[in-house]
């Protein structure tokens, strides 16, 4: 933070707080905004270092990390903002070629 | 209990009935439910159902003596996250739904919608993740809410907390009391003597009449040597156990033999801690080898030191010994499994849209229900219909 200069009254509540050393009033977000905000990378393997132990497959299990908000990459937040990504497709194995991409709203 | 003795208890019942009646008590309608051993058609007197939600969103209830599915609800809302959490009588199924906000209380014998709440309100956006029970005496439902208060240039994050619903305020209920918890709760339960677990970083017991909690086992925050344990990484999600009473929870750990982070020389190892929700008596162990993941544990009815795991394939444990007794690779991932009272037979469900059906004591897969949808993170629970 050295370098960088607070500019806006958010921002500087931001410096404020870190320079108190507040971080216990940091909080996870993963209820507010959607699942895209958690990223959670280092589970493209599994504990062994392989892919064994994976969910398998891959598509059996979108549904299972994306409602749960959990996901190694980022997938539509079925949770908060993108409630009927997976109405066209019930059984994920089954109808994943009727899973559309997820665009922002113009 | 035979049929004899069923037809015999029946008629006896009637005389009584028809006594009571001639000199004015009436008495008939609970001897009819006696006499009866169906409820609007399905098998009750403690037989045993299998409980589920899939996508687009419907409960499903599967007879467990014929393995077919009997009844399909329509639930209200967005599907999410399909947890599910039974009346001690076995006839009101709680489901979560609406993307982990509103619960319906289902009468699984008709579908009829019993009870509902409605969790956010106004400008609180309120989640609960799974965290779902009922009381012991069926009178209370039991959420941890974690609410967000979603302002026009802020979200202010506020704390969880404990919400207590009675079930007969049928629809539209409201919470009659809330106490504030800690955060990441996901998996709860509710015990003989009234209180309630609260499954997080550590496991914790709240009165949910004065919000008194206190300390279960502490696991994140355990007291043992750094140098000698790894603090363990508990997977708390779904809540199980109904089958034989009791509320378990797995977690891993690595026990360092030699220098921390010598992998050659550690320990990779499965614990739990597994609560008598009768006694209240706590059991925690680690002794079953990390080779594989399990999403959950459930023991067996007729051998305590038996478990059976599930993820990518079915397993059985003795607990005492470590003894991996068996495994049995499945055809997908199943996050969930469950087991009837009788220890028999296992079902194997969540993630896609099949319950794989097993033998317990083999673990040979004897049958499959194809479902509407995925289960993804929907619970698997057992319902002894009284």
């Amino acid at each position: 933070m050295k370098h960088l200069k607070s500019f806006n009254k958010k921002a500087k509540m931001l410096d404020q707080a870190t320079s108190q050393n507040e971080v216990e009033e940091v909080v996870a977000m993963q209820t507010i905004v959607g699942c895209t905000s958690v990223n959670d990378p280092g589970w493209e393997v599994d504990p062994f270092g392989g892919l064994g132990s994976l969910c398998q497959p891959m598509e059996s299990d979108l549904y299972g990390c994306a409602d749960a908000c959990w996901w190694p990459a980022q997938v539509p937040d079925t949770m908060v903002n993108h409630t009927a990504f997976g109405d066209t497709a019930p059984k994920a194995n089954e109808d994943w070629r009727k899973i559309d991409s997820v665009f922002p709203e113009e | 209990m035979n049929l004899t003795k069923i037809f015999k208890r029946a008629a006896l019942a009637s005389t009584i009935g028809a006594a009571a009646l001639l000199v004015g008590c009436g008495t008939t309608n609970t001897v009819t439910e006696q006499a009866s051993t169906t409820i609007n058609g399905m098998k009750a007197g403690g037989h045993e159902y299998i409980l589920t939600v899939t996508r687009p969103n419907q409960l499903h209830i599967v007879d467990t003596e014929t393995n077919q599915l009997v009844r399909t609800c329509d639930v209200p809302g967005i599907f999410g996250n399909g947890g599910i959490a039974m009346s001690p009588d076995g006839r009101i199924a709680y489901v979560m739904t609406n993307k982990w906000e509103d619960i319906y209380g289902f009468d699984i014998t008709n579908c009829e919608i019993k009870f509902s709440a409605k969790q956010s309100y106004s400008n609180v956006q309120v989640k609960s993740f799974i965290s779902m029970a009922v009381s012991a005496d069926g009178k209370e439902l039991y959420t941890v809410q974690n609410p967000v208060r979603k302002l026009l240039d802020r979200f202010e994050t506020m704390e969880p907390r404990l919400a207590v619903f009675n079930t007969e305020d049928g629809l539209n209920a409201k919470p009659v009391r809330t106490f504030p918890v800690d955060r990441r709760i996901t998996k709860i339960g509710s015990m003989q003597n009234g209180e309630v677990i609260l499954g997080g970083g550590d496991l914790k017991a709240i009165d949910p009449q004065t919000g008194k909690v206190r300390l279960i086992k502490a696991l994140q925050n355990w007291d043992r040597a750094p140098d000698k344990w790894v603090p363990p990484d508990a997977f708390a999600m779904h809540t199980m156990g109904e089958h034989v009473g009791e509320f378990i929870m797995p977690y891993f750990t690595i026990r360092w033999n030699g220098a921390p982070g010598d992998e050659s020389q550690a320990d990779f190892l499965w614990g739990h801690v597994r609560i008598d929700t009768k006694t209240g008596k706590v059991e925690s162990i680690e002794t079953v080898p990390f080779e594989f993941i399990v999403f959950n544990w459930v023991t067996d009815p007729n051998d305590k030191d038996i478990l059976y795991g599930s993820f990518n394939q079915l397993s059985k444990h003795n607990v005492k010994t470590g003894e991996t007794v068996k495994v049995q690779p499945m055809d997908h991932t199943y996050y969930n499994i469950n087991m009837t009272g009788d220890g028999k037979t296992i079902y194997i469900g969540g993630t896609s849209s099949d319950i794989s059906i097993h033998d317990a004591e083999t673990l040979e897969k004897i049958g499959s229900i194809q479902l509407t949808g995925d289960m993804s993170t929907s619970d698997l629970r057992l319902a002894r219909l009284k």
